[in-house]
């Protein structure tokens, strides 16, 4: 396991380096300056102009300050934003809670009602609730997310205004009980939950059933019906903890998936989350905050996917024993 | 392909599909209206049957948006996957066919690319490009999803070169190229093209959720997303701007996805 771990970091130390080295492409090939805005800006003197193309080393050749823009990163220090001048991994660190605040409980949800409709629809393949599901899981599949949260907030919050339209809390918030703070919080999140959650409910559902019929094909069941356990033990305790493996990495996989997810919904139900500062960078051109969040984002994605393969290898120990005789 | 059309699924799909296609390319055959023509007296009108679809904030005929909004986000998907469809089969083959330090370093690239979330990398793009244009959408969708099909390329290769054809087809002293062109690709191309029609429902909606949020098609042109960025701006006023837009770009996702299944199926056959 240990090895198997070393290999993991090894490989993933090459990846951060990758990662870098592309976000830092991205933006100093651009056409125009990763100043941006500033350059061409007639307000913005001469002087500061040079000070500022002096702090981020634009003067240096370009290896030179990939090497210094890496050696500031690697301590998580990607700068000043241009928009404000505040530190951009702070601005980063005070959204990051909210966006995955929101996101695990999506998960949650979505695990809670996508494991019923999988397995029900690998048992009963074929039949018309199978039918049914599939329907539903391709409707949800071409659904777009952004017209769903704008048709459900013209019904419930504009038409018969039961949800507040958007942000994070109402105005008067500071003065709340406790309790009303928690009902205020949770009457604003239930529609960005319920967006967020209905995008990857279908893929997952999907996910669940294929496996599960996988599983449910193997000799291992066959045996087990042959012997003659009981219906619900073959399923628990052979079927889905087969079926489960695979959906562990799923959880790990859907990281970057879910975190462009949270750009559209935080942007339409002004959420101050780390989906909404990236809009904000983008709609600003503040490329520090930008190069901050790709590399972060970019990391979590990273982390996602080692925690599926820890995950996995706990679970499995086939992928163990393989992973250590290479 | 006798298979294919025998397909529900893909059936379905293509009808869908076909009829959206028809009615964007035939639109000045079917609404007489010009999509950015304003006319101010005729603002937010309910649909009726002067205008079937109603008319939005400044007037103009939504059915008309519609169906030329359509010709752009029909566009950007098409040409978008042919893009990623391109540079992943050359880069995906390459890899799998000649392996070694190539396939490494290909395969680590791609495993770099894929650590970003996509739509953070599109979105960065969309930034630096500061005033994207039609076609700079169309290849930054592109150069930001050419590692799917790069990788089922690259696996599909990695299994038909083992086979006894190509062997054999190189045992005849038949050029590396002509092999991976005429008798390689072709039989790996029915994943690819399940792979490029579901890329292409997630192309449409990329750009639509990028002009929905004021980043991609940019007005007076149409494109379903913008227009129902418009929607959002006079909420609760006129249902039907927010409704027929988002329906269209539902049944045109739903469409190809019916399409990449229904060849998925067929290919299982």
């Amino acid at each position: 396991m240990l090895r198997f771990i070393i290999r993991r970091l090894f490989n993933i130390v090459f990846l951060l380096v990758g990662i870098s080295l592309v976000s830092f492409l991205v933006i100093h090939l651009s056409p125009g300056s990763p100043l941006g805005g500033v350059v061409f800006n007639p307000k913005v003197s001469l002087e500061v102009k040079a000070k500022l193309t002096k702090i981020y080393g634009l003067d240096k050749p370009l290896i030179q300050q990939y090497l210094d823009w890496l050696r500031r990163i690697v301590r998580f220090d990607f700068g000043v934003s241009l928009l404000d001048g505040r530190r951009v991994i702070d601005k980063i660190k005070e959204r990051i809670p909210l966006t995955l605040f929101i996101n695990l409980i999506s998960l949650f949800i979505i695990f809670l009602i996508a494991l019923p409709l999988g397995i029900i629809g690998a048992l009963k393949k074929g039949s018309g609730l199978d039918r049914a599901i599939t329907v539903f899981v391709f409707v949800g599949f071409s659904f777009p997310s952004f017209w769903l949260a704008l048709l459900l907030m013209q019904a419930l919050a504009v038409h018969w205004q039961i949800v507040p339209v958007s942000g994070l809390v109402s105005v008067d918030f500071p003065y709340y009980s406790w309790a009303g703070k928690v009902w205020d919080l949770a009457r604003h999140l239930v529609l960005p939950i319920f967006v967020s959650t209905f995008g990857a409910l279908a893929g997952i559902s999907r996910y669940v059933r294929e496996e599960m019929h996988t599983a449910l094909s193997s000799k291992f069941i066959i045996l087990a019906r042959a012997k003659g356990l009981p219906q619900r033990l073959i399923l628990l305790r052979h079927a889905l903890r087969n079926a489960l493996l695979p959906v562990i990495t799923i959880l790990g996989l859907s990281v970057p998936g879910l975190l462009g997810g949270s750009v559209i919904f935080e942007t339409i139900f002004s959420l101050p989350g780390m989906g909404r500062l990236f809009y904000e960078g983008v709609m600003a051109r503040d490329y520090p905050l930008i190069m901050g969040l790709l590399v972060i984002g970019a990391v979590l994605t990273l982390l996602g996917n080692l925690l599926a393969d820890i995950g996995y290898a706990l679970a499995d120990p086939r992928i163990r024993y393989e992973a250590e005789e290479k | 392909m006798k298979h294919l059309f025998r397909n529900p699924i893909f059936l379905s799909g293509f009808f869908i599909i076909f009829f959206i296609a028809f009615v964007c390319v035939f639109a000045p055959f079917i609404t007489s209206y010009n999509p950015n023509a304003i006319n101010l007296k005729e603002a937010l009108l309910s649909p009726s049957s002067r205008h079937l679809l109603g008319t939005d904030t400044l007037g103009r005929d939504l059915l008309a948006r519609l169906l030329y909004g359509g010709r752009v986000s029909l566009a950007v998907g098409f040409v978008a996957v042919g893009i990623s469809v391109l540079i992943g089969v050359a880069l995906g083959s390459i890899a799998g066919f000649y392996g070694g330090v190539i396939d490494e370093i290909i395969s680590r690239f791609i495993d770099i690319m894929l650590c970003f979330p996509s739509f953070f990398l599109i979105l960065s793009l969309v930034a630096l490009a500061r005033h994207p244009s039609l076609y700079i959408i169309m290849a930054i969708i592109g150069f930001t999803s050419w590692m799917s099909p790069a990788r089922l390329i690259r696996a599909e290769i990695l299994s038909l070169r083992q086979r006894n054809f190509v062997i054999a087809a190189l045992s005849c002293g038949l050029s590396q190229r002509r092999v991976i062109m005429r008798h390689i690709i072709p039989n790996a191309w029915g994943p690819v093209m399940v792979n490029a029609t579901l890329s292409m429902a997630v192309a449409v909606l990329i750009e639509s959720s990028l002009s929905f949020l004021g980043l991609g098609v940019q007005p007076p042109q149409a494109s379903w997303g913008n227009i129902l960025l418009e929607a959002k701006e006079c909420l609760g006023v006129g249902w039907w701007m927010s409704v027929f837009p988002g329906l269209a770009i539902f049944f045109t996702v739903l469409g190809l996805n019916l399409i990449g299944e229904g060849i998925r199926e067929s290919l299982h056959k």
